[in-house]
Protein backbone atom coordinates (compact mmCIF):
# COMPACT_ATOMS: atom_id res chain seq x y z
CA UNK A 1 0.00 0.00 0.00
CA UNK A 2 3.06 2.34 0.85
CA UNK A 3 4.94 1.44 -1.95
CA UNK A 4 5.30 3.41 -5.43
CA UNK A 5 7.07 2.66 -8.49
CA UNK A 6 9.24 5.91 -8.75
CA UNK A 7 8.42 6.99 -12.57
CA UNK A 8 11.60 7.81 -13.73
CA UNK A 9 14.54 5.47 -11.45
CA UNK A 10 11.76 2.36 -12.83
CA UNK A 11 11.87 1.27 -9.14
CA UNK A 12 9.43 0.05 -6.90
CA UNK A 13 9.84 1.97 -3.30
CA UNK A 14 8.36 2.31 0.44
CA UNK A 15 7.31 5.96 0.56
CA UNK A 16 7.38 5.66 4.18
CA UNK A 17 11.30 4.04 4.26
CA UNK A 18 12.42 7.19 1.84
CA UNK A 19 10.56 9.44 3.80
CA UNK A 20 12.63 7.67 7.08
CA UNK A 21 15.91 8.26 5.35
CA UNK A 22 15.22 11.78 4.14
CA UNK A 23 14.53 12.66 7.85
CA UNK A 24 17.62 10.68 9.13
CA UNK A 25 19.89 12.60 6.89
CA UNK A 26 17.71 15.79 7.28
CA UNK A 27 18.20 15.48 10.96
CA UNK A 28 22.21 14.73 10.34
CA UNK A 29 22.57 17.53 8.56
CA UNK A 30 20.78 19.97 10.95
CA UNK A 31 22.76 18.16 13.75
CA UNK A 32 25.81 18.30 12.34
CA UNK A 33 25.57 21.88 10.26
CA UNK A 34 26.46 19.81 6.69
CA UNK A 35 24.80 19.93 3.67
CA UNK A 36 23.87 15.84 3.46
CA UNK A 37 24.26 15.25 -0.22
CA UNK A 38 27.50 13.27 0.49
CA UNK A 39 25.11 10.95 2.85
CA UNK A 40 21.95 10.93 0.99
CA UNK A 41 23.50 9.64 -2.29
CA UNK A 42 25.02 6.30 -0.87
CA UNK A 43 21.68 6.02 0.97
CA UNK A 44 19.75 6.18 -1.88
CA UNK A 45 21.96 3.98 -4.23
CA UNK A 46 21.88 1.33 -1.02
CA UNK A 47 18.22 1.46 -1.13
CA UNK A 48 18.39 0.38 -4.63
CA UNK A 49 17.58 3.66 -6.58
CA UNK A 50 19.67 3.39 -9.55
CA UNK A 51 23.11 5.61 -8.99
CA UNK A 52 22.58 7.74 -11.81
CA UNK A 53 18.62 8.84 -10.98
CA UNK A 54 20.13 9.42 -7.23
CA UNK A 55 22.81 11.56 -8.15
CA UNK A 56 20.40 13.65 -10.11
CA UNK A 57 17.47 13.74 -7.89
CA UNK A 58 19.29 14.53 -4.81
CA UNK A 59 20.83 17.49 -6.30
CA UNK A 60 17.15 18.67 -6.50
CA UNK A 61 16.79 17.85 -2.75
CA UNK A 62 20.17 20.13 -2.12
CA UNK A 63 18.95 23.14 -4.35
CA UNK A 64 15.65 23.30 -1.28
CA UNK A 65 17.23 23.18 1.58
CA UNK A 66 20.04 25.74 0.00
CA UNK A 67 17.88 27.86 -0.97
CA UNK A 68 16.26 27.44 2.37
CA UNK A 69 19.69 28.20 4.12
CA UNK A 70 21.05 30.52 1.45
CA UNK A 71 17.95 33.26 2.12
CA UNK A 72 18.40 33.13 5.67
CA UNK A 73 21.86 33.78 5.74
CA UNK A 74 21.50 36.62 3.09
CA UNK A 75 18.96 38.54 5.62
CA UNK A 76 21.81 38.34 8.07
CA UNK A 77 24.35 39.63 5.46
CA UNK A 78 26.29 36.66 5.63
CA UNK A 79 26.83 36.35 2.06
CA UNK A 80 29.93 38.05 0.05
CA UNK A 81 28.20 38.74 -3.24
CA UNK A 82 31.71 39.66 -4.98
CA UNK A 83 33.19 36.48 -4.13
CA UNK A 84 29.73 34.43 -5.19
CA UNK A 85 29.97 35.86 -8.49
CA UNK A 86 33.26 34.40 -8.99
CA UNK A 87 32.47 31.23 -7.53
CA UNK A 88 29.62 30.98 -9.60
CA UNK A 89 31.10 31.43 -12.89
CA UNK A 90 33.93 28.43 -12.30
CA UNK A 91 30.28 26.62 -10.54
CA UNK A 92 28.38 26.74 -13.41
CA UNK A 93 31.16 26.17 -15.81
CA UNK A 94 32.21 23.16 -13.95
CA UNK A 95 29.10 21.94 -13.34
CA UNK A 96 28.01 22.42 -16.89
CA UNK A 97 30.81 20.07 -18.14
CA UNK A 98 30.20 17.69 -15.51
CA UNK A 99 26.81 17.18 -16.58
CA UNK A 100 28.20 16.53 -20.46
CA UNK A 101 31.00 13.97 -18.58
CA UNK A 102 28.04 12.36 -16.73
CA UNK A 103 26.34 11.50 -19.97
CA UNK A 104 29.48 10.38 -21.52
CA UNK A 105 30.47 7.89 -18.77
CA UNK A 106 26.43 6.87 -18.28
CA UNK A 107 26.58 5.42 -22.27
CA UNK A 108 29.86 4.18 -21.71
CA UNK A 109 28.95 2.07 -18.58
CA UNK A 110 30.82 3.27 -16.38
CA UNK A 111 29.03 5.96 -14.30
CA UNK A 112 28.19 3.79 -11.55
CA UNK A 113 31.33 2.75 -10.57
CA UNK A 114 32.73 6.47 -11.05
CA UNK A 115 29.97 7.93 -8.80
CA UNK A 116 31.39 5.08 -6.35
CA UNK A 117 34.90 5.40 -6.38
CA UNK A 118 34.30 9.22 -6.24
CA UNK A 119 32.29 8.80 -2.93
CA UNK A 120 34.28 6.04 -1.63
CA UNK A 121 37.53 8.75 -1.99
CA UNK A 122 35.83 11.40 -0.96
CA UNK A 123 34.54 9.99 2.04
CA UNK A 124 37.86 8.29 3.50
CA UNK A 125 39.76 11.47 2.79
CA UNK A 126 36.86 13.87 4.91
CA UNK A 127 36.02 10.94 7.08
CA UNK A 128 39.88 10.44 8.34
CA UNK A 129 40.68 14.00 8.78
CA UNK A 130 37.61 14.30 10.40
CA UNK A 131 38.35 11.54 12.91
CA UNK A 132 41.88 12.54 13.21
CA UNK A 133 40.70 16.79 14.23
CA UNK A 134 38.32 15.57 16.34
CA UNK A 135 40.18 13.05 18.12
CA UNK A 136 43.10 15.72 18.66
CA UNK A 137 40.64 18.37 19.63
CA UNK A 138 39.18 15.99 22.30
CA UNK A 139 42.57 14.65 23.22
CA UNK A 140 43.74 18.49 23.71
CA UNK A 141 41.09 19.38 26.10
CA UNK A 142 41.96 22.55 28.20
CA UNK A 143 45.38 23.04 26.76
CA UNK A 144 46.06 26.51 24.88
CA UNK A 145 46.81 26.40 21.25
CA UNK A 146 50.15 27.43 19.67
CA UNK A 147 49.63 30.50 17.61
CA UNK A 148 50.53 29.75 13.61
CA UNK A 149 51.91 32.50 11.79
CA UNK A 150 51.08 32.38 7.93
CA UNK A 151 53.43 32.07 5.45
CA UNK A 152 52.43 34.00 2.17
CA UNK A 153 52.57 30.83 -0.58
CA UNK A 154 52.16 30.77 -4.33
CA UNK A 155 48.29 31.64 -3.96
CA UNK A 156 49.73 35.36 -3.53
CA UNK A 157 51.09 35.61 -6.60
CA UNK A 158 48.63 34.31 -9.00
CA UNK A 159 47.34 37.65 -11.48
CA UNK A 160 44.32 39.00 -11.68
CA UNK A 161 44.40 40.65 -8.49
CA UNK A 162 40.83 41.83 -6.80
CA UNK A 163 39.83 43.76 -3.58
CA UNK A 164 36.85 41.81 -1.99
CA UNK A 165 35.76 44.62 0.27
CA UNK A 166 32.70 42.83 2.27
CA UNK A 167 35.47 40.24 3.54
CA UNK A 168 38.34 42.99 2.88
CA UNK A 169 40.48 40.28 1.11
CA UNK A 170 42.92 40.88 -1.87
CA UNK A 171 43.43 37.71 -3.69
CA UNK A 172 43.45 36.92 -7.78
CA UNK A 173 40.12 36.08 -9.10
CA UNK A 174 41.30 32.57 -10.14
CA UNK A 175 41.14 31.24 -7.10
CA UNK A 176 37.40 31.17 -6.78
CA UNK A 177 36.83 30.60 -10.50
CA UNK A 178 39.11 27.48 -9.66
CA UNK A 179 37.49 26.54 -6.37
CA UNK A 180 33.87 26.57 -7.93
CA UNK A 181 35.33 24.80 -11.25
CA UNK A 182 36.15 21.86 -8.85
CA UNK A 183 33.26 22.01 -6.75
CA UNK A 184 30.76 22.50 -9.74
CA UNK A 185 32.45 19.67 -11.54
CA UNK A 186 31.78 16.85 -8.32
CA UNK A 187 28.36 18.19 -7.77
CA UNK A 188 27.53 17.06 -11.13
CA UNK A 189 29.32 14.29 -10.80
CA UNK A 190 28.35 13.38 -7.37
CA UNK A 191 25.26 14.49 -6.53
CA UNK A 192 26.06 16.80 -3.52
CA UNK A 193 26.04 20.71 -3.04
CA UNK A 194 30.01 20.37 -2.20
CA UNK A 195 29.64 22.39 1.08
CA UNK A 196 32.40 20.02 2.72
CA UNK A 197 34.78 21.73 0.10
CA UNK A 198 33.70 25.10 -0.45
CA UNK A 199 33.71 26.25 3.36
CA UNK A 200 37.28 25.34 4.28
CA UNK A 201 38.66 26.16 1.10
CA UNK A 202 37.12 29.76 1.57
CA UNK A 203 38.41 29.52 4.90
CA UNK A 204 41.90 28.65 4.53
CA UNK A 205 42.50 29.42 1.21
CA UNK A 206 40.66 32.96 0.81
CA UNK A 207 40.89 34.01 4.88
CA UNK A 208 37.07 34.39 4.61
CA UNK A 209 35.40 34.52 8.16
CA UNK A 210 33.31 31.37 8.76
CA UNK A 211 29.92 32.64 8.71
CA UNK A 212 30.49 35.09 5.76
CA UNK A 213 32.14 31.49 4.12
CA UNK A 214 28.83 29.32 4.78
CA UNK A 215 26.43 32.02 3.62
CA UNK A 216 28.81 32.58 0.53
CA UNK A 217 28.70 28.89 -0.45
CA UNK A 218 25.16 28.36 0.04
CA UNK A 219 24.77 30.72 -2.55
CA UNK A 220 26.75 29.49 -5.16
CA UNK A 221 25.32 25.75 -4.32
CA UNK A 222 21.31 27.39 -4.99
CA UNK A 223 22.58 28.07 -8.40
CA UNK A 224 24.94 25.60 -9.26
CA UNK A 225 22.35 22.78 -8.38
CA UNK A 226 19.71 24.52 -9.99
CA UNK A 227 22.36 24.15 -12.85
CA UNK A 228 22.40 20.43 -12.29
CA UNK A 229 19.09 20.09 -12.01
CA UNK A 230 17.62 21.41 -15.15
CA UNK A 231 20.89 19.88 -17.03
CA UNK A 232 20.62 16.28 -15.71
CA UNK A 233 16.85 16.37 -16.72
CA UNK A 234 17.24 17.66 -20.02
CA UNK A 235 19.92 15.23 -21.15
CA UNK A 236 20.13 12.42 -18.70
CA UNK A 237 16.89 12.49 -17.79
CA UNK A 238 17.94 11.61 -14.01
CA UNK A 239 15.76 13.27 -12.19
CA UNK A 240 13.13 11.86 -10.70
CA UNK A 241 10.39 14.85 -9.23
CA UNK A 242 8.04 12.19 -7.22
CA UNK A 243 11.44 11.16 -5.11
CA UNK A 244 12.91 14.45 -4.85
CA UNK A 245 9.55 15.78 -3.52
CA UNK A 246 9.10 13.04 -0.47
CA UNK A 247 13.00 13.67 0.16
CA UNK A 248 12.49 17.53 0.27
CA UNK A 249 9.66 17.13 2.59
CA UNK A 250 11.73 14.52 5.62
CA UNK A 251 14.59 16.49 4.74
CA UNK A 252 13.46 19.81 5.78
CA UNK A 253 11.71 18.50 8.77
CA UNK A 254 14.34 16.51 9.67
CA UNK A 255 16.95 19.45 9.09
CA UNK A 256 15.11 21.50 11.87
CA UNK A 257 14.57 19.32 14.37
CA UNK A 258 18.42 18.21 14.12
CA UNK A 259 19.34 21.99 14.66
CA UNK A 260 17.68 21.85 18.01
CA UNK A 261 18.99 19.07 19.25
CA UNK A 262 23.10 20.33 18.13
CA UNK A 263 22.85 22.90 20.46
CA UNK A 264 22.66 19.85 23.54
CA UNK A 265 25.15 17.96 22.35
CA UNK A 266 29.27 19.45 22.14
CA UNK A 267 30.48 19.47 19.18
CA UNK A 268 33.98 17.44 19.13
CA UNK A 269 31.54 14.50 20.04
CA UNK A 270 29.37 15.22 17.08
CA UNK A 271 32.25 15.25 15.08
CA UNK A 272 33.65 11.85 15.85
CA UNK A 273 30.23 10.26 15.68
CA UNK A 274 29.89 12.16 11.93
CA UNK A 275 33.09 10.86 11.32
CA UNK A 276 32.47 7.36 12.03
CA UNK A 277 29.49 7.77 10.03
CA UNK A 278 31.04 9.06 7.27
CA UNK A 279 33.81 6.06 7.19
CA UNK A 280 31.04 3.60 7.32
CA UNK A 281 29.30 4.62 4.27
CA UNK A 282 32.71 4.33 2.60
CA UNK A 283 33.17 0.91 3.72
CA UNK A 284 29.90 -0.39 2.76
CA UNK A 285 30.63 1.59 -1.17
CA UNK A 286 33.65 -0.57 -1.19
CA UNK A 287 32.25 -3.92 -0.40
CA UNK A 288 29.53 -3.29 -2.66
CA UNK A 289 31.96 -2.91 -5.77
CA UNK A 290 32.73 -6.25 -4.90
CA UNK A 291 29.64 -8.10 -5.26
CA UNK A 292 28.62 -9.43 -8.95
CA UNK A 293 25.23 -7.80 -10.72
CA UNK A 294 22.72 -10.19 -10.46
CA UNK A 295 22.11 -9.96 -14.46
CA UNK A 296 24.79 -9.99 -17.28
CA UNK A 297 23.24 -7.39 -19.19
CA UNK A 298 21.45 -3.94 -18.81
CA UNK A 299 20.05 -1.61 -21.37
CA UNK A 300 20.20 1.94 -21.53
CA UNK A 301 17.09 3.46 -23.40
CA UNK A 302 18.60 6.74 -25.25
CA UNK A 303 15.26 7.75 -27.40
CA UNK A 304 11.34 5.61 -27.83
CA UNK A 305 9.81 6.81 -31.24
CA UNK A 306 6.00 7.26 -29.93
CA UNK B 1 -23.06 -14.77 -28.12
CA UNK B 2 -21.83 -11.36 -26.82
CA UNK B 3 -18.38 -11.84 -28.47
CA UNK B 4 -19.30 -12.99 -31.29
CA UNK B 5 -21.16 -9.49 -31.99
CA UNK B 6 -18.25 -7.36 -30.14
CA UNK B 7 -16.04 -9.03 -32.83
CA UNK B 8 -18.74 -8.11 -35.84
CA UNK B 9 -18.59 -4.70 -34.83
CA UNK B 10 -14.69 -4.09 -34.25
CA UNK B 11 -14.49 -6.17 -38.04
CA UNK B 12 -15.40 -4.24 -40.85
CA UNK B 13 -18.88 -5.80 -42.50
CA UNK B 14 -15.85 -6.16 -45.40
CA UNK B 15 -13.44 -7.46 -44.24
CA UNK B 16 -15.73 -10.77 -43.38
CA UNK B 17 -14.99 -11.51 -47.14
CA UNK B 18 -11.64 -12.16 -46.77
CA UNK B 19 -10.27 -15.43 -45.58
CA UNK B 20 -8.16 -13.93 -42.68
CA UNK B 21 -8.94 -10.66 -40.65
CA UNK B 22 -7.48 -9.41 -37.47
CA UNK B 23 -9.25 -6.93 -34.90
CA UNK B 24 -8.46 -5.09 -31.29
CA UNK B 25 -10.69 -4.83 -28.50
CA UNK B 26 -10.03 -1.54 -28.37
CA UNK B 27 -7.80 1.01 -30.03
CA UNK B 28 -6.85 2.94 -26.99
CA UNK B 29 -5.19 0.02 -24.27
CA UNK B 30 -4.25 1.04 -21.08
CA UNK B 31 -1.82 -0.64 -18.52
CA UNK B 32 -1.05 0.13 -14.93
CA UNK B 33 1.60 -1.05 -12.29
CA UNK B 34 1.52 -4.33 -11.24
CA UNK B 35 -0.62 -5.41 -14.34
CA UNK B 36 -1.04 -9.24 -14.50
CA UNK B 37 -4.92 -8.87 -15.70
CA UNK B 38 -5.76 -9.22 -19.56
CA UNK B 39 -6.02 -5.54 -21.19
CA UNK B 40 -6.55 -5.95 -24.49
CA UNK B 41 -7.90 -8.74 -26.29
CA UNK B 42 -6.82 -10.22 -30.52
CA UNK B 43 -9.61 -11.16 -32.29
CA UNK B 44 -9.61 -13.44 -35.18
CA UNK B 45 -11.14 -14.89 -38.19
CA UNK B 46 -9.03 -17.59 -40.70
CA UNK B 47 -11.12 -19.95 -42.97
CA UNK B 48 -7.48 -21.27 -44.58
CA UNK B 49 -5.36 -24.42 -43.13
CA UNK B 50 -1.86 -23.84 -41.93
CA UNK B 51 -0.32 -22.12 -39.30
CA UNK B 52 -1.34 -18.53 -37.34
CA UNK B 53 1.41 -16.58 -35.94
CA UNK B 54 0.30 -13.30 -33.98
CA UNK B 55 2.86 -10.64 -33.65
CA UNK B 56 2.69 -7.49 -31.46
CA UNK B 57 4.93 -4.93 -32.15
CA UNK B 58 5.81 -1.71 -30.10
CA UNK B 59 7.25 1.51 -31.08
CA UNK B 60 11.01 2.04 -31.85
CA UNK B 61 13.62 2.12 -29.01
CA UNK B 62 17.51 3.27 -29.75
CA UNK B 63 19.81 1.96 -26.87
CA UNK B 64 22.83 1.22 -25.35
CA UNK B 65 23.68 -2.15 -24.44
CA UNK B 66 25.94 -3.14 -21.30
CA UNK B 67 27.58 -6.04 -19.87
CA UNK B 68 29.13 -6.97 -16.72
CA UNK B 69 32.34 -6.73 -16.63
CA UNK B 70 35.38 -7.17 -14.00
CA UNK B 71 38.11 -4.93 -13.64
CA UNK B 72 40.63 -5.58 -10.86
CA UNK B 73 38.42 -7.57 -8.57
CA UNK B 74 35.58 -4.69 -9.10
CA UNK B 75 32.46 -5.24 -11.04
CA UNK B 76 31.51 -2.78 -13.34
CA UNK B 77 29.41 -2.37 -16.66
CA UNK B 78 30.64 -2.57 -20.28
CA UNK B 79 29.18 -0.54 -23.24
CA UNK B 80 28.71 -3.53 -25.73
CA UNK B 81 26.75 -1.61 -29.11
CA UNK B 82 24.14 0.59 -29.86
CA UNK B 83 20.94 -0.66 -31.14
CA UNK B 84 17.32 0.05 -32.74
CA UNK B 85 14.38 -2.08 -32.47
CA UNK B 86 10.97 -2.66 -31.90
CA UNK B 87 10.85 -1.69 -27.91
CA UNK B 88 8.32 -4.56 -27.69
CA UNK B 89 8.31 -7.99 -29.44
CA UNK B 90 5.54 -10.57 -28.18
CA UNK B 91 4.94 -13.71 -31.07
CA UNK B 92 2.45 -16.74 -30.47
CA UNK B 93 1.88 -19.52 -32.90
CA UNK B 94 -1.02 -21.57 -32.68
CA UNK B 95 1.14 -24.51 -33.46
CA UNK B 96 4.79 -25.68 -33.04
CA UNK B 97 6.72 -26.51 -35.80
CA UNK B 98 10.67 -26.34 -36.55
CA UNK B 99 9.93 -23.84 -39.28
CA UNK B 100 7.49 -21.14 -37.39
CA UNK B 101 10.25 -21.11 -34.59
CA UNK B 102 13.33 -20.38 -37.12
CA UNK B 103 11.11 -17.94 -38.99
CA UNK B 104 10.41 -16.34 -35.63
CA UNK B 105 13.86 -16.10 -34.46
CA UNK B 106 14.86 -14.66 -38.00
CA UNK B 107 12.74 -12.13 -38.04
CA UNK B 108 13.39 -11.06 -34.09
CA UNK B 109 16.89 -10.69 -35.31
CA UNK B 110 16.23 -9.24 -38.21
CA UNK B 111 14.66 -6.34 -37.12
CA UNK B 112 16.88 -5.58 -34.34
CA UNK B 113 19.73 -2.88 -36.09
CA UNK B 114 22.99 -2.62 -34.44
CA UNK B 115 24.97 0.69 -35.41
CA UNK B 116 28.39 -0.36 -37.20
CA UNK B 117 29.30 -3.86 -37.50
CA UNK B 118 26.35 -6.67 -37.39
CA UNK B 119 27.08 -9.47 -34.17
CA UNK B 120 24.99 -12.03 -33.50
CA UNK B 121 25.90 -12.62 -30.03
CA UNK B 122 25.47 -9.07 -29.06
CA UNK B 123 21.85 -9.39 -30.70
CA UNK B 124 21.25 -12.64 -28.55
CA UNK B 125 22.25 -10.56 -25.93
CA UNK B 126 19.99 -8.25 -25.77
CA UNK B 127 16.94 -10.25 -26.44
CA UNK B 128 17.90 -12.49 -23.26
CA UNK B 129 17.85 -8.76 -21.50
CA UNK B 130 14.33 -8.27 -22.87
CA UNK B 131 13.06 -11.66 -22.66
CA UNK B 132 13.55 -11.21 -18.79
CA UNK B 133 12.05 -8.07 -18.64
CA UNK B 134 8.81 -9.59 -20.64
CA UNK B 135 9.29 -7.16 -23.33
CA UNK B 136 10.12 -10.11 -25.87
CA UNK B 137 8.38 -13.04 -26.29
CA UNK B 138 7.91 -15.92 -28.56
CA UNK B 139 5.55 -18.33 -27.21
CA UNK B 140 2.96 -21.36 -28.79
CA UNK B 141 -0.60 -19.74 -27.34
CA UNK B 142 -3.57 -20.96 -27.68
CA UNK B 143 -5.95 -19.50 -29.73
CA UNK B 144 -9.43 -19.59 -28.39
CA UNK B 145 -12.77 -19.90 -29.87
CA UNK B 146 -15.29 -17.28 -29.56
CA UNK B 147 -17.76 -19.61 -30.41
CA UNK B 148 -17.71 -23.31 -30.76
CA UNK B 149 -20.08 -23.88 -33.44
CA UNK B 150 -17.88 -21.62 -35.89
CA UNK B 151 -14.30 -22.62 -35.61
CA UNK B 152 -12.91 -19.78 -37.93
CA UNK B 153 -13.70 -17.59 -34.81
CA UNK B 154 -10.87 -16.92 -32.20
CA UNK B 155 -9.74 -14.77 -29.37
CA UNK B 156 -6.36 -14.28 -27.97
CA UNK B 157 -6.35 -12.69 -24.39
CA UNK B 158 -2.87 -10.90 -23.78
CA UNK B 159 -1.60 -9.05 -20.78
CA UNK B 160 0.51 -5.74 -22.02
CA UNK B 161 2.95 -4.96 -18.92
CA UNK B 162 3.49 -1.78 -17.24
CA UNK B 163 7.21 -1.50 -18.35
CA UNK B 164 6.40 -2.16 -22.12
CA UNK B 165 6.69 2.07 -23.66
CA UNK B 166 3.79 4.03 -24.50
CA UNK B 167 2.95 4.75 -27.83
CA UNK B 168 1.30 3.05 -30.99
CA UNK B 169 1.35 -1.08 -31.39
CA UNK B 170 0.61 -3.17 -34.72
CA UNK B 171 -0.72 -5.93 -34.40
CA UNK B 172 -0.47 -8.19 -37.50
CA UNK B 173 -2.21 -11.93 -37.93
CA UNK B 174 -0.24 -14.36 -40.46
CA UNK B 175 -1.54 -17.33 -41.69
CA UNK B 176 1.71 -19.76 -43.25
CA UNK B 177 1.68 -23.09 -44.75
CA UNK B 178 3.66 -26.03 -43.13
CA UNK B 179 6.57 -25.21 -45.63
CA UNK B 180 6.82 -22.20 -43.47
CA UNK B 181 5.93 -19.77 -46.41
CA UNK B 182 3.70 -16.94 -45.83
CA UNK B 183 -0.14 -17.28 -47.69
CA UNK B 184 -1.97 -13.97 -46.08
CA UNK B 185 -1.08 -10.92 -43.45
CA UNK B 186 -3.44 -8.54 -41.85
CA UNK B 187 -2.43 -5.75 -39.71
CA UNK B 188 -4.14 -3.49 -36.67
CA UNK B 189 -2.89 -1.03 -34.31
CA UNK B 190 -3.50 0.32 -30.87
CA UNK B 191 -2.17 2.94 -28.73
CA UNK B 192 -0.52 1.76 -25.74
CA UNK B 193 -1.18 4.21 -22.60
CA UNK B 194 -0.32 4.14 -19.14
CA UNK B 195 -2.52 5.60 -16.16
CA UNK B 196 -1.28 7.58 -13.19
CA UNK B 197 0.36 10.13 -12.22
CA UNK B 198 3.73 7.86 -12.71
CA UNK B 199 2.85 7.46 -16.34
CA UNK B 200 2.40 11.41 -16.94
CA UNK B 201 5.94 12.29 -15.04
CA UNK B 202 7.47 10.22 -17.12
CA UNK B 203 6.19 11.00 -20.28
CA UNK B 204 6.50 15.00 -19.55
CA UNK B 205 10.58 14.10 -18.39
CA UNK B 206 11.32 12.51 -21.80
CA UNK B 207 9.18 14.10 -24.17
CA UNK B 208 9.80 17.95 -22.01
CA UNK B 209 13.25 17.27 -20.89
CA UNK B 210 14.04 21.14 -20.15
CA UNK B 211 10.95 22.45 -18.94
CA UNK B 212 10.75 19.47 -16.37
CA UNK B 213 14.22 20.04 -15.65
CA UNK B 214 12.67 23.99 -14.96
CA UNK B 215 10.00 22.73 -13.12
CA UNK B 216 11.55 20.69 -11.28
CA UNK B 217 14.21 23.27 -10.21
CA UNK B 218 10.86 26.09 -9.61
CA UNK B 219 9.86 23.44 -7.45
CA UNK B 220 12.40 22.98 -5.45
CA UNK B 221 13.30 26.63 -4.83
CA UNK B 222 9.43 27.37 -3.58
CA UNK B 223 9.66 24.07 -1.55
CA UNK B 224 13.06 25.95 0.09
CA UNK B 225 11.39 29.23 0.62
CA UNK B 226 8.16 28.26 1.91
CA UNK B 227 9.56 25.34 4.42
CA UNK B 228 12.40 28.38 6.19
CA UNK B 229 8.86 30.80 6.13
CA UNK B 230 6.85 27.89 8.24
CA UNK B 231 9.64 27.13 10.63
CA UNK B 232 10.57 31.27 10.82
CA UNK B 233 6.92 31.38 12.11
CA UNK B 234 6.53 28.05 14.19
CA UNK B 235 10.08 28.69 15.58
Amino acid sequence: MTSILLPIAQVEINIILILIAGLGVGFLSGLFGVGGGFLMTPLLIFLGIPPATAVGTEANQILGSSVSGGVAHGRRGNIDYEIGLFLLIGGIFGSTVGVVFFRLMRDAGKIDLLISLLYIAFLTIIGSLMLYESSKTLMQKGKIPKLVKRKRNFIHSLPLKFKFRKSMIYISILIPIFIGLFVGLLSALMGVGGGFILVPAMIYLLRMKTIAAIGTSLFQICFVTANIVILQATYNQSVDLILAIILLIGGVIGAQLGSKYSMKIKGEYLRVCLASLVLLVSLKMSVDLLNEPSTDSRIIIQETSS
Amino acid sequence: MIKVIIFLFLIPFGALSKTLSVAVSSDKVLTKPKQDEVNVTIFGYNERPGSLILKIIGPQQKVILQNKKKIFGVWTWSKTGEFTYPAFYHFYSNKSSEKIDFKIQKEMFDNIKLQGKDNDNLKKDLIQNKESAGLFSREKKKFFLVNKSNPNFFQIPLTIPYSAPTGEYTVILQNIESTGELKDSVKKYFNLEKQGLNSFVYYFAHKFSFLYGMLSAILAILFGLGAGYLFRKLI
